[in-house]
């Protein structure tokens, strides 16, 4: 799964660290997420796009 | 945290308390009743090694409820530890199932003790080896 969480987060001028933080999971998480390595849960995925202010979670989610 | 997780963490914790204390119990009637006096992983009886573990137990109960503040709820931990523990189910049946008829054919004889111990060890470094690998791939 591809994402846009490295820019969204970029724009906000978030860390790995603060946005695993906010999410309350693990920076090992996000940089498996940013890496598409790892397909969130449906859970996650919403709370990734509310803090990153994205409209839908497609915004941040792209299915290859 | 919501609700329904601190529920859960809390029966969890209240079945540990329960655990360590049955380990304990029945460490101390069987070193009273003179049971199980034999060598057993290095301890004089089967009782004082339970006692030990009950307390092990009751010991890793209460640091995990003064840490749990701390603790990070991580779903890809969650999920690698998953599919690294359907790996050591696998091996458990699949050894099993080997083992059975290795014993068949030419019979094992090896103290169950050791045997017990042996497969744990070999059952962790599967569970290690396969956590590492997934945590890798995923």
């Amino acid at each position: 799964m591809k994402t846009n969480i490295t820019q969204l987060r970029k724009k906000l001028n978030l860390t790995q660290e603060q946005l695993a933080n906010k999410v309350n999971v693990t920076r090992q998480t996000i940089i498996s997420l940013e890496q598409g390595k790892y397909n969130p849960s449906l859970e996650l995925a919403y709370k990734i796009t509310k803090i990153l202010n994205a409209e839908k979670i497609e915004d941040v989610f792209l299915i290859k | 945290m919501t609700i329904s997780k601190k529920i859960i963490t809390t029966k969890k914790s209240i079945a540990k308390f329960i655990f360590a204390g049955i380990l304990i119990i029945s460490g101390i009637l069987l070193n009273y009743f003179n049971l199980g006096k034999v060598e057993f992983f290095s301890y004089n009886s089967v009782g004082s090694y339970l006692i030990f573990c009950g307390f092990i137990v009751l010991i890793t109960s209460i640091m995990i409820i003064f840490t749990k503040k701390n603790k990070i709820y991580d779903e890809r931990n969650e999920k690698i530890s998953i599919r690294a523990m359907s790996w050591v189910w696998f091996f458990l049946f699949f050894g099993g199932f080997i083992i059975m008829i290795i014993d068949g054919i030419s019979p094992i004889n090896i103290r169950i003790s050791e045997f017990i111990s042996y497969s744990i060890c070999a059952l962790l470094l599967i569970y290690s080896v396969f956590y590492y690998i997934y945590s890798k791939r995923m």
